[in-house]
């Protein structure tokens, strides 16, 4: 007789904590999903790009300083420069270039420990513990966008800022620009600056016969420039 | 800073500094004495593959010498790379975590990755396997079918062609400077050629220096290899040549091509050539010596061609209209390339030591 209150109460609990953890379970499951559904969104959404118009840029170096200033870059070497040329008729232009974080990147593929990789919103990038140092990145990269960091000794490049981008800054250079030659966005928004300006202006890329699909674009760039 | 100037055409400011003391050469130069190292390991390892298959009189006596030639060359081969790394301290992460199995965020395979962590053990292991079939190690004698031999020795055959002509695989990732190999298209194939000749020229080397007495028509057969090679290889790279002259001949790209290619190119011919008669001399004298020489001429031509290959290429700008300074401020790849060859000669001398080859007063039986 006096055993069975006991069972009940032994019942009572495991039903209990059973609904407990199936609570605590769905709860989890549900954040997880979530968490997952917003990865996923994250995953098919962003897709960061460069706009660049020629025209406005004068050649001040602020970009160039900027990104120095906020990457930690040693002299001699560039995440960001500006190129000046000339034209047959005797203008100059200037051109600023960067890692044009490709969609087909010809450095990932060589990259023998995977130091260098595509992240989930485009970005080409490198893992520095992971880098060995062999070049192989480098001399595959057709722009001349990657160096030997003197400092660590390891592969560097443009990040397009990601440590600041992920916290809804734009990058250095793109802040730095007193004519706003440079755009930065997500091109898979249709409201942003960059989409409308990808979409509605004539531009060009560097290199097309690389199959790099480089997405970096440039209003008015000349030839000159373009090799 | 001031803005990038363009000496002589237009380069991207990033390529005068990559590889620092090295100028713009990312590559360093002992990547020319790892990949003459490599054409002897995967040269002998092919022979050692062939001689399983076909019975090739002077491959059966000089066995011995293919299978420690490519096993010390094999062994030591990797510490070329090593010395060329900015962070040879993660090496280990090479063999660790290799780029071989495509995924999103690392698309493609690297063929660096793929050579050092499966085709490097997989290679040890077929040279000492067929080494053992072919009684090449004293005391161990191991009786197989006939199909699992002849398997093994495809598989050595082809993991070795791959070795081969891994050089210009690596080239071939290099999109940066892809309008120079469109120019070259039979780099694979002369690599593969070079690495038979450099291999029967330096077992000729080694015969002589082991003293194996070899009889005049093996001597012949051996010659043939060289002669033959060094000719299809000479008949390449003047088609390659008179193809870049024609088609880009009057273009800024043309201009740029020839002062990198010249006068390395030129060089890695006319030695061709002269391997060429000095194996037709061997073949028809029966001299061992003459072959012996001949293998010394293969290992500068190899070395000449594995520098333009890789050094030269190096010094074209990204933009193709443009040839790169190459302030070679540092010397330390001398004697690195120098420890590197030394190295290989020792464990070349123990393998020996270990298991002598036969030669006068050697002998397996």
């Amino acid at each position: 007789m006096g055993d069975k209150p006991k069972v009940d109460t032994s019942r009572r609990k495991l039903l209990q904590t059973a609904a407990g953890a199936l609570a605590t379970g769905f709860v989890v499951a549900t954040a997880l999903q979530v968490e997952v559904a917003e990865a996923e969104e994250r995953k098919q959404r962003r897709r960061y790009a460069m706009y660049v118009d020629v025209e406005k840029c004068y050649g001040c170096m602020a970009c160039v300083a900027a990104c120095a200033a906020e990457n930690n870059v040693p002299i001699g070497v560039f995440r960001t420069w500006v190129e000046r040329h000339v034209l047959p008729g005797g203008s100059v232009v200037f051109v600023p270039k960067l890692c044009n974080h490709c969609e087909n990147p010809p450095c990932v593929k060589p990259c023998p420990t995977g130091a260098t990789f595509k992240n989930e919103d485009g970005l080409v990038l490198v893992d520095s513990e992971k880098c060995i140092g062999c070049g192989a990145c480098i001399n595959a990269c057709p722009y001349g966008a990657r160096f030997f960091n003197p400092l660590t000794g390891v592969v560097d490049k443009c990040t397009l800022c990601d440590h600041r981008i992920y916290s809804g800054r734009v990058p250095a250079c793109v802040e730095a620009c007193p004519t706003g030659a440079r755009v930065f966005g997500d091109l898979e928004d249709p409201n942003s600056e960059i989409a409308k300006l990808v979409g509605e202006t004539p531009t060009q890329v560097l290199k097309p016969e690389t199959g790099a699909r480089p997405k970096v674009y440039y209003k008015d760039l000349p030839e000159v420039a373009s090799r | 800073m001031s803005y990038p100037t363009y000496p002589g055409g237009y380069i991207y400011p990033n390529e005068l500094v990559q590889g620092a003391e090295y100028g713009s050469v990312v590559w360093v130069p002992i990547i020319a004495v790892y990949m003459t190292l490599i054409a002897i390991a995967s040269g002998s390892a092919m022979l050692l593959a062939i001689r399983t298959v076909i019975d090739i009189r002077v491959l059966k006596k000089l066995t011995p010498l293919l299978f420690i030639a490519s096993l010390s060359a094999s062994l030591v081969m990797l510490l070329g790379p090593l010395a060329d790394l900015r962070r040879p301290d993660h090496f280990y992460k090479l063999l660790a975590t290799p780029h071989i199995i495509p995924t999103a965020e690392n698309p493609g395979v690297s063929p660096i990755a793929l050579m050092a962590a499966v085709m490097w053990p997989l290679l040890l292991v077929l040279i000492v396997a067929l080494g053992v079939l072919n009684n090449a190690v004293p005391r161990i004698k191991i009786h197989v079918s006939r199909w699992l031999a002849v398997s093994l020795s495809i598989a050595l055959l082809a993991v070795s062609a791959v070795w081969a002509t891994y050089h210009s695989l690596l080239l071939y990732t290099s999109v940066a400077r892809a309008t120079f190999y469109n120019y070259l298209p039979l780099i694979p194939a002369e690599q593969l050629i070079q690495a038979l000749v450099i291999a029967s020229g330096v077992i000729a080397i080694l015969a002589v220096a082991h003293r194996v007495e070899l009889a005049g028509e093996e001597i012949r057969t051996l010659a043939l290899i060289p002669l033959a090679g060094a000719g299809l290889y000479a008949f390449f790279r003047v088609s390659e040549t008179f193809r870049i002259y024609i088609y880009t001949s009057g273009s800024e790209i043309g201009s740029t091509l020839v002062s990198a290619l010249e006068p390395l190119n030129t060089l890695a011919i006319a030695l061709a050539i002269v391997i060429a008669a000095l194996s037709y001399i061997s073949y028809r004298s029966g001299s061992i010596k003459t072959a012996a020489v001949s293998g010394l001429v293969s290992i500068a031509w190899v070395l000449g061609d594995r520098w333009l290959l890789t050094i030269n290429i190096q010094s074209i700008s990204r933009t193709g209209i443009a040839i790169l300074p190459q302030a070679m401020t540092s010397w330390i790849w001398i004697a690195e390339s120098i420890a590197l060859v030394l190295f290989f000669l020792f464990v070349y001398l123990l393998l020996t030591y270990i298991s002598p080859i036969p030669g006068r007063g050697v002998s397996h039986e």
